[in-house]
This record gives structure tokens, sequence and C-alpha cells, in this order.
């Protein structure tokens, strides 16, 4: 009894090596813990995020050919494993954009969904044929058609993405797809091979 | 002397100067027709397209205001201005004079000869004009630029920054070029007076004028001109002879030796750098009221037989005054627009603008086609001349390999197209050609990236108006149901009874009419979706029609059940009703039904009368039996009792069975119906056969005629 009363608690902590051990690595555990549960609320990151990256390589045209109603529902599909080569209005480029981020092999285009093409068209309504049923309005997915019911339509060229998705739903078939064209400022420049500027240095 | 710096890489190319740079600036005859592009000289990058302000026909001063920025905000455009007196002819698409040689609009002016000025507002003090007046002034000349760039200058006047030094920028590092030097020895007051315009404008208290020290008559002229005690203190400063001193960024390090942050102006570091022959330009534009519409441009090269600076008119076709000068076609290797380093191919059908300071018409010896490109030996060579220090070796590699990620880590925006980098690479590649291909596609992809983000802002706006929409219905469906059911049970709390009764005692009537519109609505549902079904070609929504087809007969099968559920119903009632009634009323029923089979017969009679039919005799008897009928029965019906009778069980079993009977033909089908029409037809023939074997003489032809008609018809059925 001589011994135990001489000793202090914390002494008492001390003298077996095990038990100190065990209350330090124990303490350490319940930090470590703690700093692991905070970090998940303060960073929490909401949603998917390879969805939203999947999001912005895809065109944004939400025209359908993919089987979803737009460009966002494919990315959440691509995330989910769907094949990655159902976008005609992307093309090869966008593929290749998605093979990259995604770490898988670029696929050619499926043909089951439609042809790329590599001219960007826009949707154009010959309006003195509409009569203003406003279908074509309900159906498009970026609201790019203006008009109300019974009064003419038209389509604003600059939102348009050329989905033609106005097509199909117009009674009387006024409306078409007109090539668009590349604004001047935006024309490719011819590649370097061809034009060369020759330095002075000969002379 | 001020302490000048030195700037990291840089080169010495052969000046080629002195074949333009101590003559006069010379004028030639003005062209016939004038083209005028329509897109603003802004170096490489295009801007969006002026919108002209004059039709076709239309007759122009000169110095008119001829076309804008459709967007007023805008101050990053300049408007055009004719250059001479003439009539406005169509808007053609012409080679640009811009590297990628692409066709621009251009408005065509045919000149009348006269070179009429519109009427002008010089100001005889414009150091008392206000600041926003100036900028006005000075927006409106349509000045921009003109060593190159072509940034509109009001726009850079009205900097943000505090300004404590502007720099006129007179080095005209590039060789072969002397456009700004001869400016400069003719027109150095203006050059002096503009520039401290400018300062005055810009609150700047000190004037740096720079020359390269390869322009000793310019230096000698500007000194000359140079006012003493002015309130801005304003010196010339001598700089060294190097490629690219002239460079902004470049300029700033020698003068200050401070560097210029990646991707800001010099204008952050109080600094604003503004070329001779602009500040030239707001001077006359000021002062005169005159708006840009000449400048000089230096035109040289071996292929020239005159080789000079020339007052050029903008909208000028190249060619107009290269063959003026004696150009000799054949012996031709380039046309540039620019300087050797960094101009770039023209077409002889180009038309000059603001911003272009030299045409090279080098002959063949002069400047051989290029050799062909080889490979990047990784000398470094570019590397130790770049005077933006970047790696072009590293950028080449992005480039060809369109790693546009890469090139923008790597700085590619901050390379200023020097091609100091290309003169000095002993594979002859042409590294800037690399760069600006590149920077266009970037530029090209950023654009796509911003349509597509404001597609997808658009639609998900889209996607919540449309949901947002749907939740709204469902809410007033919700309303309306709760509203629905309230009031239905207050109705039936007030009055529990009456609504009961009314409930019960709908007609009968009615219930039939509800019954067969029921029916007849879907019948005709049921028609609609086979026809449309009929005309589908899509298979998914052939299917849906199938699926609603398949609904509509269900619906359709139901409305018939119910009906004849209804009419079993009513027989029923009035079988019952019809038994229960007392042999008064059962006589009185018997009379109507009487004078009703009168009416019809009297009918008949008066048909046979007109057709004279064989079955007129008949008739004519049966009518006089009705008569007979009906008295006796009027007789009867005064002695019968008005109590009801009570219907035997046998009697009901019966009336029950005649029912069944009844429901059960009703549910035949067609050919069944056919079937037993033509079975009791048969059976009334034989029944007929009978008859006529048994009955009187008299008789006989009648019935006979009834044989024959029931034969027809059994023929008929047969058929």
């Amino acid at each position: 009894m001589a011994f135990f009363s001489e000793i202090t608690l914390g002494q008492f902590i001390l003298q077996p090596p095990w038990l100190s051990a065990l209350i330090a690595l124990g303490g350490l555990c319940f930090f470590c813990g703690l700093l692991l549960g905070f970090a998940a609320l303060r960073f929490r990151v909401e949603g998917d995020p390879i969805v939203e990256q999947i999001d912005a390589i895809l065109p944004q045209t939400q025209c359908g050919q993919c089987g979803h109603p737009g460009c966002r529902p494919y990315a959440q599909a691509i995330a989910n494993g769907e094949s990655i080569n159902r976008c005609p209005p992307g093309g090869q480029d966008t593929i290749n954009a998605l093979a990259h981020l995604l770490g898988v092999e670029p696929l050619p285009l499926d043909a089951e969904h439609g042809v790329a093409s590599s001219v960007n068209t826009v949707a154009f309504i010959r309006e003195d044929e509409c009569i203003g049923c406003t279908k074509c309005i309900q159906a498009c997915p970026v609201d790019a058609i203006l008009g109300a019911a019974k009064l003419m339509h038209t389509v604003i060229a600059s939102e348009c993405t050329g989905c033609d998705l106005c097509l199909d739903p117009c009674p009387v078939d006024c409306i078409e797809m007109r090539p668009l064209e590349t604004p001047i400022q935006f024309l490719p420049w011819s590649n370097p091979s061809a034009h060369i500027i020759a330095s002075s240095r000969t002379s | 002397m001020n302490k000048l710096w030195p700037i990291s890489g840089g080169i010495h190319p052969p000046q080629n100067k002195q074949q333009t740079q101590n003559k006069p600036i010379i004028r030639l005859p003005t062209p016939e027709c004038f083209y005028l592009s329509l897109f603003q000289d802004r170096g490489a990058q295009l801007g969006e397209p002026l919108q002209p302000l004059v039709t076709t026909g239309a007759q122009v001063k000169k110095g008119q205001l001829i076309a804008e920025s459709k967007n007023n905000k805008n101050n990053h455009a300049v408007p055009l201005h004719a250059p001479t007196s003439g009539v406005i002819g169509a808007i053609t698409q012409r080679p640009l004079n811009h590297p990628s040689g692409n066709l621009g609009a251009h408005l065509e002016l045919i000149s009348d000869g006269l070179d009429q000025w519109c009427p002008l507002t010089p100001n005889a003090e414009p150091f008392k004009l206000e600041k926003t007046t100036l900028l006005t002034l000075i927006q409106k000349a349509g000045i921009c630029g003109m060593g190159g760039a072509g940034f509109p200058t009001a726009a850079k006047l009205a900097t943000p920054f505090p300004i404590h030094t502007l720099i006129i920028n007179g080095t005209e590092c590039e060789p072969y070029i002397t456009a700004d030097d001869c400016l400069m020895q003719e027109e150095a007051d203006d050059i002096i007076s503009g520039a401290l315009l400018c300062a005055h404008l810009l609150g700047a208290s000190k004037i740096q004028i720079a020359i390269e020290d390869n322009k000793p008559l310019a230096i000698k002229n500007i000194y000359k001109a140079l006012p003493k005690n002015t309130a801005p203190h304003i010196e010339l400063t001598t700089l060294p002879t190097i490629y690219p001193s002239g460079g902004s960024k470049q300029l700033v390090q020698i003068l200050t030796g401070q560097q210029v942050p990646s991707g800001q102006q010099a204008a952050s570091l109080g600094l604003m750098i503004i070329n001779v022959a602009t500040v030239r330009a707001v001077w006359r534009a000021v002062r005169w009221g005159e708006p840009l519409i000449e400048r000089a441009t230096t035109f040289t090269g071996n292929a020239l037989k005159q080789q000079n600076n020339v007052w050029v008119k903008i909208g000028t076709p190249v060619n107009f005054l290269l063959n003026q000068l004696g150009w000799d076609k054949n012996n031709n290797g380039l046309l540039i627009l620019g300087g050797p380093l960094m101009g770039f191919n023209l077409n002889a059908h180009a038309a000059l603008g603001k911003t272009s300071n030299c045409v090279i018409a080098a002959s063949t010896d002069e400047m051989p086609a290029p050799p062909m490109e080889a490979p990047c030996i990784r000398c470094g060579q570019c590397d130790s001349v770049c005077p933006a220090q970047l790696l072009p070796q590293q950028l080449f590699w992005y480039a060809k390999n369109q790693d546009f990620n890469r090139l923008k880590n790597h700085n590619l925006f901050d390379c200023i197209e020097c091609g100091a980098c290309s003169y000095v690479c002993p594979s002859a590649i042409p590294l800037v050609q690399y760069y600006r291909h590149a920077k266009a596609e970037i530029r090209t992809l950023e654009f796509k990236k911003t349509k597509a983000d404001q597609a997808r802002t658009r639609f998900e706006a889209h996607q919540t108006r449309v949901q947002q929409a749907e939740i709204e219905k469902n809410a007033k469906r919700q309303a309306r149901q709760t509203a629905n059911t309230t009031i239905q049970a207050q109705l039936k709390q007030a009055a529990p009874t009456p609504s009961e009764t009314t409930q019960k005692e709908q007609p009968t009537q009615d219930i039939e009419a509800k019954l067969n519109r029921h029916k007849q609505s879907a019948q005709e549902r049921l028609l609609r979706l086979t026809l449309q079904a009929e005309e589908e070609k899509i298979p998914a929504r052939k299917e849906k029609l199938a699926a609603s087809i398949k609904q509509a007969q269900l619906r359709l099968n139901e409305a018939e059940q119910k009906l004849a559920e209804s009419n079993a119903h009513t027989q029923s009632a009035k079988l019952t009703q019809k038994l229960q009634a007392s042999p008064h009323q059962q006589a009185e029923q018997a009379l109507n039904t009487l004078k009703k089979q009168l009416t019809i017969t009297e009918e008949k009679l008066r048909e046979a009368e007109k057709t004279n039919a064989p079955s007129l005799s008949a008739l004519t008897l049966a009518v006089q039996k009705l008569q007979q009928k009906i008295q006796q029965a009027t007789l009867d019906l005064n002695t019968l009792p008005t109590t009801p009778t009570q219907p035997d069980a046998a009697t009901l079993a019966a009336a029950e069975q005649a029912l069944a009977r009844l429901a059960a033909k009703k549910q035949q089908s067609p050919e069944e119906k056919q079937q037993a029409l033509k079975e009791s037809i048969e059976k009334r023939i034989q029944q007929l056969h009978l008859r006529i074997s048994t009955s009187d003489a008299d008789k006989i032809p009648i019935l006979n005629e009834s044989l024959a008609a029931l034969e027809a018809r059994l023929k008929e059925l047969e058929r």
C-alpha cells in the first residue's frame, strides 16, 4: 500500500509504457478523425465533378441526337458508362476530348446517331408562311424562337444552336436549316506551310 | 542624356532604310475607285464589320462620315470617312489587307476627281477644350494607332490608370520602313503639338520622344521643333538601334527598366506609348477638324523603279500605286504589307488602310522563296533572341501538336509576333506563322466555348422554366380538387336529402341519352385513332397509338355494356309496370296501341293507293278491322275496374324469360342475328303454307301475296 500512496496519477499513467502508448495513439486517432470529419463537411463537393467536366466538352446544341434530352443528361449517361461516340454535332474532336478526359480509346462516331457536319447551321423561319402556331417555340431547347400565338415567329440566329428540333413540329414546314456563315474574324488562317515571310537576311 | 536599359534578346537585321529614308513624301494621282474595308484595322484580330451610313449612289464629300460601328457603346471601333469626294458604289467582297488573306466586305467609292472637303470645324485653341470633348473629337475623327496595332486612340486615351509619362514612339525599328522617319522630318511641329495635346488630355507631367539613332535627320528636326520651357517637361531620347525596340513593352523596358506584367498594358505602370503618326493625326483632327483619311506609307523593294514614301488615301488599291512607281511584276518575289519581319503576304488587289505603314515589293533576288522548313534541332537560338523571354521552340512544338492548353500555359499570348525567332532559325521554320495560326485557333475555340456556355445557360433556364410551369400546374390541379371536395362536403352537409333524391330521380331517358353519347364519342375516338395509326410511320408512336386504340376499344365495350344494362333495366321496369297495371289501364294502353296501329296502317293504305299496290285490298280490310276493334275497346274501357292487378308468379317468370331472350338477342353478333331472322322467316313461310291450305278461298290471294313478300325477303337475306 505504501507503494501506491507514494505515486501521483500522472506518474501512474507514465509508469506502464503500453498504457501511455495507448493513450497517445488513441488521442492521435481521435484528433485525426475530427480533422477528417471537419474536412468532409467543409470541402464537400456538390454533384458529380466528372459530369461537369464532360458537360463542358459537349457542344451544347441540346439536339438530342444522342438519345438523351440534352447535353447534360448525356454527360450524366457517359459518367454512368455510356458510349462516348454518340454526339454528331461535336464530331470527332469532341470524341477525342472525351476519350482524353476519361482515359478510354477514342472511337469513330456512331453513324446510328447521325453524321457530323462541317457546316454549322441555323434554323430559319420563312416568315410569310408561318401561321403562328407556337409549336416550334415549345420545341426549342434554348428559347431561341421569338413569337406569339397567331403571330409570325422568328429565330434569334445568334442563340440558335442548329439542333433542328423545331423542324418536325412545324405543321406548315416553313422552317429550314441554313448554313451559318462563320464570322470573318473566326475564319481559320492558312496553315504555315504555304505563306511564309521571307526575312531580309539574304540581302 | 537619359539612362537606358537593355532588352533581353533582340536582333540586328540589315536596315535597308536608305532607299527611302531622306526623300520627301510624295503625292501620287488618286485612283478612280477606292475600296474602304468595313473591317477595323486591328492588327491580327479583325473586329465586327462597320455599318455603312450611306447607300449606293449617295454623293459624299471628302472627310464625310460613311460608316460606323453598329454598337454605339463600343468605343473600340473607329468610324470610317470618305477619303475623297465622289459617289458610293456597291459593297463588294475583296481581299482584306489582313494576314488571313480572306475576302471581306468593302465599300466602293467612285471618285469625282474634285477632291472637295466637307465642311470642317477647326478649333483655334485646342488646349482649352474639355477632356471629354477632346476624346469625342478624336473618336469621331476615326483615329486608331497607326504603328500597326490599330487600337482606337480615343479608347486608349480614356484609360482609367493615372499616366505620368507619355512616350511618343518614333523608333520605327523594323527594316525597310521609313514612313515615321520621313513624317518626323516633315511634320515635326504637328507631332510636337499633338504630343502636347495628348499629354494635356492625360494629365501627364512628362513627354519622352524616343527615336532610334539610325534616323539623324528626324532627330535633328524634332530637336529643332522642341518647345522650350513648356508645362509638361518634353525631352528627346535617342536609342541604340536594335530590333524590336519599338514594341511598346520593349520600349518601356529600354526607357524605364520596368517590365510590363504579363497580360497587362504599359498604362498600368503609369506610362502611355503613342506612335508619332497617331499624335500628328490627333493634332490635325482637333486643330483642323480633319478626320483620318490619309497616311504616309513607305513603298520600297527592288521590284519598284521609284522607292519612296507616299501620302496614301485609305482605300487605295495597292496595285494602283505600285504601277505608278514602276512595279516590275515579273521580277517581284514577294509583296509584303508591313515590315519584312512582322508583315504578311499581301494580295495586290487589296486596299490600304489606316495601319498600312509599308509595302515591300521585293525582287526575286532580294527576297527569294524561303527554303524548305527543316526539323527543329533545338539549337536554342530563338530562345536567346526572344524579346518577350518566351520559349519559342517549345511553343512551336505545342503549336504543331495543336496542344492549345500547353500553349496558353507557356504564355503564347505574350508573344508580340516580332519574328526575331523566325529570323535566326537555322532550320528556316516560320515560327511566327505557327504562333499566329495557333492564336487564331484558340480565339476560334474560345468563341465556340462562349457560344456553348451561352447555350447551356439558356437550356438550363428553359428546363427550370418548364419544370416550374409543371409544378404550378400540379399545384393548381391539387387546389381545384380540394376546393371541389370541400364544396361537395359542404353541400352534402347543408342539404343531404335533396341532392340524393335528385340523383335517384334522374329520368331514365336522360341516363340513356348520356350513355348513348358516351358510346358515340368512344366510337368516334376509336375511328380517329385507327385512322391515325394507319398513317403513322414512327414505330414508337405506332405502339403508343395501338395502346390507345386498345383502351378506346375497352371504353367502347364498357359503354355498350352499360347501355345494354340500362336498356334491360328500363324494359324490365316497363314490363313490371305493365303487369301491375289495373285492367282499366291495360285496356287504355291496348287502345292506345290500337290507335297507333291504325294510324300506321292508314299511312300504308294511302301509300298503297298512290302506287296502286296489290296489297291495297288487304290494307283496306285491316283498317276496317282496326276501326272496329278500337270502337269495341272504347266501349269496354268504361266497364273495367281501376284497381291494380297482382300478377301471378308464372306471368312474371314468363316476362323475365322474354326479357332474357331479348337481352340474348341483343348480344348476338350480326351473323347470328341474320341467321335468327332467316329462321323466323322460314318458320313464318311454313305457317303461311299451312294457313293457305286450310283457309277460305277469298283469303288465299292475300296470303299468297304475303308469302311472295316473305320469300323475296328470304332470298335477299340469303344473298
